[in-house]
């Protein structure tokens, strides 16, 4: 009988089909692309809530908008009917939201949220974030019944999120992540910093 | 936007991206391949999205259209960002990507 021994410290290696969408640079015209699609449609859904003003179907200056939606998918139905939300924990959270009037912080927060998270996929900065926090957003708007792009926009959101490494290098991530390091490297010093750390450990 | 006026985009594109290949600064195997199809998507998203879009509420005329393809925005995007992705992964196949 043969035994395997797994040490704590061993890192299972990505295959190369990983290494290549994920990780290579050379991909990074594919990711562009993909950036350009989904930071767009976020941008264009954000802008149209920031910009309306409708008494009744605004979003930032007192979240009527969002008010209406909430009532609208959290509202009980006559059977047959189902509800619009299926689980039951998440319309108890739409239903917190409404009972204590949550529409005017979440109102603001999604229409700039939107509009930030477009923005940081087309110019391509943060965009690990910023495709994390799209697809929060979109697996929310599935939870509550939105369907439309959600599916597609979520689908490529993860994608972008794997791809977190290489799918600003066409964008201000190329400059970005070096220089702000990443927490568990550090930060980007220079070669005379280096050298001269190198230096005293030696004379130690 | 018509079949005919989509494969005329891919053609224009890909032939710019062979031009860009030959006479380009720091020519490498895959300029045409890059400039041909991120022109290809510029091209096609702007002249789909951008007329109607909130984004560009504020411009009414969007100028001439061929066959559905809206020729300023879908010439000026498709331009653009091939122009970036050109510029911006010129140095990728011409040298070592791993150290």
């Amino acid at each position: 009988m043969s035994t395997t021994i797994v040490h704590k410290d061993t890192i299972v290696a990505d295959p190369p089909i990983a290494k290549l969408l994920f990780s290579d640079t050379r991909l990074a015209p594919v990711w562009f692309i993909i950036r350009m699609y989904v930071g767009f449609s976020w941008l264009d859904a954000g802008w149209h809530k920031v910009i309306d003003t409708g008494a009744k179907t605004n979003y930032i200056i007192d979240g009527a908008g969002i008010y209406a939606f909430w009532n609208r998918i959290a509202a009980a139905p006559v059977p047959p009917a189902k509800p619009v939300i299926t689980y039951d924990w998440y319309n108890g959270f739409i239903q917190f939201l409404v009972t204590n009037h949550w529409e005017g912080f979440f109102g603001k927060l999604i229409a700039y949220g939107e509009v930030a998270v477009g923005l940081g996929l087309i110019f391509g900065a943060f965009v690990g974030v910023a495709a994390v926090a799209g697809a929060f957003m979109n697996l929310n708007y599935l939870l509550a019944g939105t369907s439309s792009t959600n599916p597609v926009l979520l689908l490529l959101g993860f994608l972008l999120v794997l791809a977190w490494k290489t799918a600003g290098y066409i964008g201000l991530d190329r400059y970005l992540l070096p220089i702000l390091g990443t927490p568990w490297r550090g930060m980007k010093v220079s070669s005379t910093a280096q050298k001269r750390a190198a230096t005293t450990l030696a004379t130690l | 936007m018509g079949l005919a006026v989509f494969a005329a985009i891919v053609v224009v594109a890909f032939v710019a991206g062979v031009a860009v290949q030959f006479l380009g600064a720091k020519p490498s195997r895959y300029d045409f391949l890059i400039v041909g199809v991120t022109a290809t998507f510029g091209a096609y998203f702007a002249s789909e999205t951008f007329p109607g879009s909130t984004v560009f509420a504020t411009i009414t005329n969007w100028g001439p259209s061929l066959d559905g393809f809206v020729l300023i925005p879908g010439i000026a995007f498709g331009f653009i960002i091939a122009t970036v992705a050109y510029l911006a992964t010129r140095d990728l196949y011409t040298s070592p990507t791993t150290a």
